[in-house]
This record gives C-alpha cells, sequence and structure tokens, in this order.
C-alpha cells in the first residue's frame, strides 16, 4: 500500500513537471510557445500553470516525506478489497496499451490505398483485444477461479477493452452495433452463462436503447452504415406488434 | 457464442469502408439531415435552430435533427463541420462575426478559415445596442462618449465574450469618435451581462437587441442605440448609431446556416428552398419574433457578400483589439 | 390582494387537472433524464421544449418546472445505487449515498433524499413567497470579486473534504485545478495545453470526468472483485433508525438555509452548495470518520441543499431575470418562447400566471415526493439484480450519456480514461472529491479574478475595498490558518514518538 502511494506520488510529480516544460516554458518537441506570466492587467495565460505546478511538485514532496515517516498510517487499512500487488502492475501496461489504441493510432500506407483508414484500424484491433480477453475468460476450464488474481486482471482488460472498442466502434459502426457488440462480449466476461437472460438483454441494449432514445427522445445517436440490417428488424417489430 | 461468431463480427468491421459509398441521392434528402449548433443546448440559437428544425422536418419528411456541438465560443463545432462530408446531410449554423474573429484570430489557431464553409442561407440579423441599466446617469449615447473622453479608460463597459460582435461595435464607437477610450470587461454570455449592469459592476453594455427587448419593455433597463442602418422594430423608439452621427459602427449578430465546402450546387440550391420555405412560415417568424430576433433572411450572391464584408471588418477590428493597450 | 390570496388563488389554478397532469407527467420526464448519466436537466429539458409548444404557457411551463426537479432527484437515484452522478449535483451524494447502498441501505439513502428534497424545496419556495424581491436586490451585489472570494473559501473548505491526508486532499484539488486549465484561457482566448486537438478547446469536459471517475471507478472495482453474495436490501428499512433521525433533521435544516442562500446568488452552480452542505455535515459531526462509509447526514445534507438551492433559484429568475445555471436559463428560454418574461414587473404584469407557478412549485415537491417513495424500494431492488446485467447496462448507459452531451467521441474517451485513473486513485485510497472540487471551481476562480481585474483596470485594492469581497476573504484565511494548526501538532507529536 504504501508503495503503491509512493509510484503514484512520483506520478503526480512527473505529471506537474510536465505540465511546467511543455505548458509554460513551451517545448518545440510538441509545438509548444511559452505562455506569458503577466499581462497589463495582472496574471497572464501562463501564470496559473506555472504556480501550480509547483505547488503540485512541492506537494508531491511533502506527500513522499509523510508516507515515508508515517508508514503505520498508509498500511493495509483501506476499505476497499485488496488484491495482491500484481493486480494493481499489471492493470498498468493494460491500460497504457489500450490508451495508444484509442487515441491516434496511426494507419499503414497499403491500408489506406484500399480504403481502410486508421479509424477502422483501431476499431479492429481494439475488437480482437477485448473479444480475445472474452474468450479467455469464456474458455478457461474448470480451473477458473473467479476470486484468482489472473481471472481479475483478464475481467479489467475485458472491461477496459471493451470500453476502448465501443468508443472505437460506436461512429465507423453505429450505436446499435456497437451496444450489440459490447453487452455481447461483456456479459460472458464476467461470468453471465444463462443465455435465456443474455439474449433479451443484448437485443434490448442495441435495439431497444436505441429506438427509445433516437426515435422517441429524439437524442442524437450515430446510425452508423448498417442501417439496411436493421431496417427490416424494426419493420418486422412494428409489423407484429402493432 | 462462439469462436466463429466472433471473428465474423470482427471481420465485418474491417469491412467498413470497403462496403462503398451510399448511391448518389437522387431525390435529395433521403435520410436525416444533422443540423448543427456550435452552443450548447438552450441558447437562443438552439432555440432558432429546433424552430426551424421542427418546421423543416415536416416539409420534406425527413428528420432534421439538431446536434449540439458546443465550446470555445463556437470554434468546436466549426471546427466539425468543416471536417464533415459536403453531401448536404450536416449543416450546422455560423455565427457571424464571432466565427469571423475566430478564424482572424491568430492566437486561436482555428484550422478552417472563411473558405472552408459554403454558406447556404441565414436566418437571423440581430443589431448590436448600446445599453444601460434604467436609473443610470447615462441618457443618451452621447452622455457615455462624453464621459469616455472626459475620462478615458474608466467608463466601464461590457461585452458578452472576447472578440465577440459587442467588443467590435466598443472599438468600432472608439475610433469614430476620436479620444474615447472605454474600460472594456468581458463577461460570459448575456445573462452575466445583465446580472452585472444591473449590480453597477459596469457602467454600460454592449449587446445585441434580441438579449434585451424584454427587459427594456419592464423598464428595467434602458437601450440608448442600436447599431443599424435603420430602427429596430422591437425598439421603435431607440435612435440609431446613423441617426446619431456615428455611421461607420454598423455591428450585428447574424445566425445563418452553411456546409463543408465542395458542396453540390443543386444540393446547395435545394437545401435553400427548404430551409428558406421553412424560413418564411408564418409559425417560425411568429416564435422568432416572440423572442425579439429579427429574421434576415439572405441567400445567394447577397449572403456571399455580406459573408465576406463581414470577414474583412472583423480582420480590420480583430487586429486593432489585439494591439490595443487594455483589451 | 394580500400575497396570501394571490397565492391561494395560485393554487387554484395550478390544481387543475390537466395542470397536475402536466406536474406529473413532467416529474416521471425528469425522473428518467436524470436517471440517464450525461444527458443532463439542460439538454434534457431543451431537447423537450418543443414537446410544449402545443401546451398552453401555464401548462407548458408547470410541466417544464416539473421536469427540472424531477432530473434533480433522478441524478440522485444513479449516484446512490450505481455510483454514477447522473448530472453534477449528484457527485458529491455518491460518496456515502453509494456505500449505503452498498451494506443494503439504498432503500434508505433514496428515501432520506427524498424527504430532504421535499423539506428543502417546500421551505425554500415558502421563503422565496416572502422575502423575494428584497434579497433579490441584495444578492446582485455579489460580482465578479464577491465571487473570487467566494471561490476562494469553498477551495479552502476542501481541508475538510480529505480524508487520513491533507497534503493528498490538497494535492488532488490542485490537480483538479491544473486540469481545468486545459482549454481557451480567459485572459486572450488563446488555447491552453490543447496540443492542437480541437476537442480539447473547450477544456476537459466535466460530466465524463465526474462519470468516469466515479461510475467506471466503480465498476472496475467490482469487475476486480465481483461481489457473491447479492446485498439483500431491506425493505421495512425504508427510513432511518430512530436515533439516526436527530442527526437527519438537522442536517436537512442545515442543507436548507445552505442551498437557499446560495440558491439566491445569481450564477452559483448546483454543485457548490451540495459540496458545502458535505463538508459542513462532516466538520459537524461528532464522528467525522463514518463520512465516506456510509453516513446517513452526508446524503441527507447534500440532497435537501440541492433542492432547496434549485427551488431558490428561481428567485433570480422570476424578480430579475438573471439564470442562475444553465438548466435554469433553458427554463428562462422556455419562460420566454411561452410569452413570459421573468423581471421584477412579472408580478404586476401577470400576477395570476407567476403565482400559479409558484404554486406548481410546492405541488411539484409533493408530486415528487409521492412519486418516488413508494418506488424508492422498487429502484433499490435493482441492486439486485447480477451484478453482470449491472455492469453491462450501467456501462452502456455512460457511453450513451457521454456521447449524448456532444456528439462526441471525444468524451467517451475521456470517460473511460477517467476511468482508468478513478479506479487507481480509488485502489490507492486518493480522495476524489477534492479532485473534483478543483476541476469545478478552477475556471471560476481565474475567470472572476480575470474580470474584477479589468474592473479595476489592474487595481488588486479592489478585493479588499468592497466588504462583501473583504469579508469573505478573511473566513478563507482562518479556514486555512485552522487547516494548517490541525497539521502542525502531528507533526510535533511524530517528533516525540521517534
Amino acid at each position: 500500500m504504501k508503495r503503491g502511494w509512493q509510484i503514484a506520488t512520483l506520478g503526480f510529480i512527473v505529471f506537474a513537471g510536465l505540465a511546467l516544460v511543455i505548458g509554460v516554458w513551451g517545448a518545440s518537441f510538441i509545438n509548444a510557445r511559452p505562455l506569458p506570466l503577466k499581462d497589463a492587467l495582472g496574471p497572464g495565460p501562463g501564470f496559473f500553470p506555472m504556480w501550480l505546478s509547483i505547488l503540485t511538485l512541492l506537494l508531491g514532496v511533502g506527500l513522499l516525506v509523510e508516507v515515508g515517516r508515517r508508514s503505520a498510517d498508509y498500511g493495509e487499512e483501506s476499505p476497499y478489497p485488496q488484491p495482491s500487488p500484481d493486480v494493481t502492475r499489471s492493470v498498468l501496461p493494460i491500460l497504457a496499451l489500450l490508451a495508444l489504441v484509442a487515441w491516434k493510432f496511426p494507419t499503414f500506407p497499403l491500408l489506406e490505398r484500399i480504403g481502410v483508414g486508421s479509424e477502422t484500424v483501431r476499431a479492429v484491433i481494439s475488437t480482437v483485444l477485448a473479444a480475445g480477453c472474452t474468450l479467455a475468460l469464456v474458455l478457461m476450464p474448470q480451473r477458473y477461479d473467479e476470486l484468482s488474481d489472473n481471472a481479475s486482471v483478464l475481467r479489467i482488460g475485458a472491461v477496459l477493452g471493451l470500453l476502448v472498442m465501443a468508443a472505437a466502434t460506436l461512429e465507423p459502426l453505429g450505436f446499435r452495433v456497437t451496444a450489440f457488440l459490447f453487452t455481447a462480449l461483456l456479459l460472458p466476461a464476467l461470468g453471465a452463462r444463462n443465455l435465456r437472460i443474455i439474449v433479451p438483454f443484448v437485443l434490448s441494449a442495441s435495439l431497444g436503447v436505441f429506438y427509445i432514445f433516437y426515435h422517441q427522445l429524439k437524442v442524437p445517436l450515430p446510425i452508423g452504415p448498417y442501417d439496411w440490417i436493421f431496417k427490416p428488424i424494426e419493420a418486422a417489430y412494428f409489423f407484429i406488434f402493432r | 457464442m462462439n469462436r466463429r461468431d466472433f471473428t465474423g463480427l470482427a471481420g465485418a468491421a474491417a469491412l467498413v469502408p470497403l462496403a462503398g459509398t451510399s448511391a448518389q441521392a437522387q431525390e435529395f434528402p433521403t435520410k436525416p439531415i444533422q443540423l448543427m449548433v456550435a452552443y450548447p443546448a438552450g441558447g437562443s440559437t438552439d432555440i432558432g435552430a429546433r424552430i426551424v428544425a421542427s418546421i423543416a422536418e415536416k416539409a420534406i419528411g425527413q428528420p432534421v435533427v439538431v446536434v449540439n456541438k458546443g465550446g470555445a465560443g463556437g470554434q468546436v463545432g466549426w471546427t466539425e463541420l468543416s471536417r464533415q462530408k459536403p453531401d448536404g446531410y450536416y449543416i450546422g449554423f455560423i455565427n457571424l462575426p464571432g466565427f469571423n474573429t475566430v478564424i482572424a484570430d491568430p492566437e486561436r489557431q482555428a484550422i478552417f478559415d472563411i473558405k472552408s464553409f459554403t454558406p447556404i442561407i441565414n436566418q437571423v440579423l440581430d443589431p448590436g445596442v448600446v445599453w444601460v441599466k434604467a436609473d443610470s446617469p447615462f441618457k443618451t449615447l452621447k452622455d457615455v462618449i462624453e464621459a469616455a473622453k472626459k475620462e478615458p479608460g474608466k467608463v466601464r463597459a461590457a461585452t458578452t465574450g472576447i472578440l465577440s460582435d459587442d467588443h467590435l461595435a466598443i472599438l468600432m464607437v472608439e475610433e469614430a469618435a476620436a479620444g474615447t477610450n472605454f474600460r472594456i470587461v468581458h463577461l460570459e454570455g448575456g445573462a452575466a451581462q445583465m446580472k452585472e449592469t444591473l449590480g453597477g459592476n459596469v457602467d454600460v453594455s454592449f449587446d445585441n437587441v434580441g438579449s434585451i427587448v424584454k427587459q427594456v419593455a419592464a423598464g428595467q433597463v434602458r437601450a440608448l442605440a442600436v447599431t443599424d442602418t435603420k430602427r429596430s422594430k422591437f425598439l421603435p423608439d431607440v435612435p440609431t448609431t446613423v441617426e446619431l452621427g456615428y455611421p461607420s459602427v454598423i455591428s450585428s449578430s447574424t445566425r445563418g446556416i452553411a456546409g463543408p465546402k465542395g458542396m453540390d450546387p443543386k444540393i446547395v440550391a435545394r437545401l435553400q428552398d427548404i430551409l428558406k420555405k421553412a424560413m418564411d412560415d408564418p409559425e417560425h417568424v411568429a416564435k422568432l419574433e416572440a423572442v425579439g430576433l429579427g429574421i434576415r433572411v439572405m441567400v445567394g450572391k447577397e449572403y456571399q457578400d455580406y459573408y465576406d464584408d463581414i470577414h474583412k471588418k472583423a480582420i480590420k477590428y480583430t487586429e486593432w483589439a489585439k494591439k490595443r493597450p487594455q483589451k | 390582494m394580500s400575497t396570501l390570496e394571490l397565492l391561494l388563488n395560485g393554487f387554484g389554478a395550478a390544481m387543475s387537472p390537466e395542470n397536475l397532469a402536466f406536474a406529473l407527467i413532467g416529474c416521471v420526464l425528469g425522473t428518467l433524464i436524470g436517471v440517464l448519466p450525461g444527458v443532463g436537466p439542460a439538454a434534457g429539458t431543451a431537447i423537450l421544449i418543443p414537446l410544449t409548444f402545443k401546451l398552453d404557457p401555464t401548462g407548458a411551463i408547470i410541466m417544464l418546472c416539473a421536469i427540472y426537479y424531477g432530473a434533480m432527484y433522478g441524478g440522485t437515484i444513479t449516484s446512490v445505487l450505481l455510483n454514477v452522478p447522473g448530472e453534477a449535483a449528484s457527485v458529491i451524494t455518491c460518496i456515502d449515498g453509494h456505500a449505503m447502498a452498498k451494506q443494503g441501505r439504498g432503500g434508505t439513502a433514496l428515501g432520506v433524499a427524498a424527504i430532504g428534497s421535499f423539506v428543502g424545496g417546500v421551505f425554500a419556495t415558502i421563503a422565496l413567497v416572502v422575502v423575494a424581491v428584497p434579497l433579490s436586490t441584495l444578492a446582485l451585489k455579489f460580482g465578479p470579486p464577491e465571487f473570487f472570494a467566494l471561490m476562494l473559501v469553498g477551495l479552502c473548505l476542501v481541508t475538510g473534504l480529505a480524508g487520513r491526508s491533507l497534503i493528498a486532499g490538497i494535492l488532488m484539488t490542485v490537480v483538479g485545478l491544473m486540469l481545468a486549465l486545459v482549454g481557451i484561457d480567459p485572459v486572450r482566448g488563446a488555447p491552453r495545453f490543447t496540443f492542437g486537438v480541437p476537442d480539447l478547446y473547450d477544456g476537459i469536459g466535466f460530466i465524463p470526468v465526474v462519470m468516469g471517475l466515479f461510475g467506471i471507478g466503480e465498476i472496475l472495482m467490482t469487475a476486480e472483485k465481483p461481489v457473491r453474495e447479492v446485498v439483500r436490501t431491506n425493505l421495512s428499512k425504508l427510513f432511518p433508525e430512530r436515533e439516526e433521525w436527530g442527526r437527519v433533521w438537522a442536517s436537512i435544516a442545515r442543507g436548507t438555509g445552505i442551498g437557499f442562500f446560495l440558491g439566491l446568488i445569481p450564477g452559483v452552480g448546483s454543485i457548490i452548495p451540495t459540496f458545502m452542505s458535505y463538508i459542513a455535515e462532516k466538520r459537524l459531526a461528532k464522528d467525522p470518520s463514518r463520512f465516506g462509509n456510509g453516513a446517513i447526514e452526508g446524503v441527507a445534507g447534500p440532497e435537501t441543499a440541492n433542492n432547496s438551492y434549485a427551488n431558490a433559484a428561481m428567485v433570480p429568475l422570476l424578480t430579475l431575470g438573471i439564470p442562475s445555471s444553465p438548466t435554469i436559463a433553458v427554463l428562462m428560454g422556455a419562460f420566454i418562447v411561452n410569452g413570459l418574461t421573468p423581471g421584477p414587473f412579472l408580478f404586476q404584469e401577470k400576477p395570476e400566471l407567476v403565482w400559479a407557478i409558484i404554486a406548481s412549485f410546492f405541488i411539484g415537491n409533493v408530486v415528487l415526493l409521492i412519486l418516488n417513495l413508494p418506488l424508492v424500494g422498487l429502484w433499490a431492488k435493482i441492486l439486485e439484480v447480477p451484478y453482470q446485467y449491472i455492469c453491462a447496462g450501467t456501462l452502456l448507459f455512460c457511453i450513451l450519456g457521454a456521447y449524448s452531451i456532444n456528439q462526441s467521441v471525444f468524451d467517451v474517451t475521456v470517460m473511460i480514461i477517467c476511468g482508468g485513473i478513478g479506479y487507481l486513485l480509488r485502489k490507492l485510497d486518493f480522495p476524489l472529491a477534492p479532485l473534483v472540487l478543483g476541476i469545478i471551481l478552477g475556471p471560476q476562480l481565474e475567470k472572476s479574478l480575470r474580470t474584477s481585474l479589468e474592473m479595476s483596470a489592474g487595481d488588486y485594492t479592489i478585493f479588499f475595498t468592497r466588504p462583501i469581497t473583504l469579508v469573505l476573504l478573511i473566513i478563507a484565511v482562518i479556514i486555512l490558518a485552522v487547516a494548517a494548526l490541525q497539521l502542525a501538532p502531528k507533526e510535533i507529536r511524530e517528533g516525540g514518538d521517534d
């Protein structure tokens, strides 16, 4: 626990340092311009960034000192369930990888030429990642112990991966397809097995929710290019229930 | 739920861009049109947009969905608009001259300029107005100008935003009446401006007619001048800056609809037709006038000329605003 | 006609069958909107305005106000049950409300919130009737310098939100302030920390951040260690224990006061009264360590303050025509479109209409109570659904909600990243509330500082020559001094132990 605090505090210190270097003093490697500290009337745009970064640095150091001296307080009394340190450590690389995928994933010239843009690549990669975690959880044989650390990591990976996938596919594929994939993959990943509940849930999540929010409440949601798949389903629904 | 289904779905995802572009629309529109408003829901542009949308969609049989993309005084929304496909299914409101100053101000680093859009039709023209609270010592525009000449930098003049049309109007006054100098206070929006004026924290305010019509009628505030060539039908007793001897102080806020650049002229013409009918509709006129917004429909060359003209003015005053010692 | 007669006439008009129906529909719609995370009351109300075009003005306004209150309560439901703040003001309810839900006391939390909201709303409306006009002119005296000082006081109060480590609390606040710096700066309108990403020009959206930090963070915690035994909500315990009632009433009373006075000041957002109430409750409690683990005052106080604020914020709207928050600005737009101009002459021009609306505030509060109390048990039962479905459903709604704010996937991405960060911070026991406070207060602080200096042409003495500002600044200094004193003795003690 104590090490966790120390690592996190170091993280804040690095964050503050970056803010100072990039934001206030300007870093040419990312085309940042220095922010002026003073203005005719008072504090300029750079005033608060600089002083807040410096304050963060000082507080970070102070916290490190405090954690060092008061080790008793930073022991194992957290009210939250405490997994072994392994889980926390393995979440970080998952997060980093997903962040990379979610952000500006580069594309490849060859793919661009046949019309596959970076958006599609992101969508596909995150779908594969998330599906992979889900599969691992679903197919793990009888040794599957839900409370083991490995299972925890995979579950968190599945949730985060599916979230990233959803964000990546929301506009290219539309809300209905995204919701369908999201719920269909997430439920088994978390341990749901009863198809009789899963199927109606997935269908109402993708089609029902869309109907209520887009058609009734007029909340704009991405339709996506697969509208032609859903038109017959919606027509059938109206036919049956009207 | 098995492996094959997953790969199948993933493969389908990869095929998206290869599925081919949608067929050229013979009879536009064949699917819903998105009408973007670059401000959060509930503002006056948004209300005007929803009124137009609800009338237009009845006529064309397709939904016209209002999409709010607020932020950075409109910059976020206009950036988004400039990147959309020019197929006529995504159009949005542009608010001049706010739109122009964002482009003209180098610090805003806008990725679009006036060539990035295809102007379609203008809806509202809301002239600027100079106003004070009802019990203010200033009874006419002349009083304000004289006070600003006598004690430069002391009269506190409020705008509704940095480089808004109000800000430019103040600069125009300073230019027209040599020797005047205001202490410009930038507030965020009409509500804040109303509050600070009534509270006595600023001495005079520059805003638009639509924002103060009701308060003038209620006697809370006094309008000193309308910065237009002719009197506003909502404030018939208020003189124009032209009448008062300052013909160069002309400023208003206009709201029009535009699409990304490169739109097919046939689609533009169809949109103009649809939207003009909606704007001429008596229900539309009545609802907008109830809020004090004057409709000034402009299409084609008239709108294009206006668009270019405002931009020239915006560049001039933006540069001046940047150099002026106390903004 | 005396005020009382006018009010009674208003009740007569407001209690017509159609208007009652509108109030009911409005409460239901509003609650549904509030339950959906992301689509806040502002956007939801705006979307529903065209619906009201077909109704007569009185009915339309009654319905819109009911939607407003309903949305406030709907946000509470998701905060308590799912730890997802439905809208900004519900953030603080997540802290103790969700903790109570995890202990099986979700029904109690919702019940207390409903009762507190009702009491706060009714008292605020009564006070509105009595002291509306004179107090509103006083509220106008709150200019940018006073706002700056008030925000400063709010920041200093963060010392009350810090958990075991004051330094960590302050660190989180400062980080929150730094995150709020992203975007167009209020000084020159130039982008700051945006790295050329247009979506960042307006800053990191607040709602996606809190949805991620609280909502998704919570779901990640659950995914990591799924709760095996379903927490059975005891329906017979919909109300607090007998010995708790005393404390609950006290916090409701305080919440009403805090919410009402802050609601009168135009421009104070809905979050500030809830935070202040929570801090006040924590400070005044005999055993502050209960807070964060299901302290019932941590729900009763803020929820009351929230509703009291919502009703009181009508005062600047009706008497001066100044909206206090974006949601109320939308309501004002709706009023105007329906022919009603808020302002001091409103009471003289159309008294029947105004009093009918005020009467409908009372009715709205009653309808909300009647609607929600019986349903509280039902809502709480949601927690008994197997956790996989709760997680999947909540996450889907979060995605939908975050997207619908600005039709932007960027907001969804922000939410997800904050989800990961929130999860890590919670595992390490860093307090989240100060971070949120920093993000909210940061922009207001900088803007009001800037505007104050524009008003005074760069003269800093403006902060010391205005009486209200000076008083608030002194209060801030006192709060800081008390906090510093709390820090010092521990250090001395520590030295002694070594």
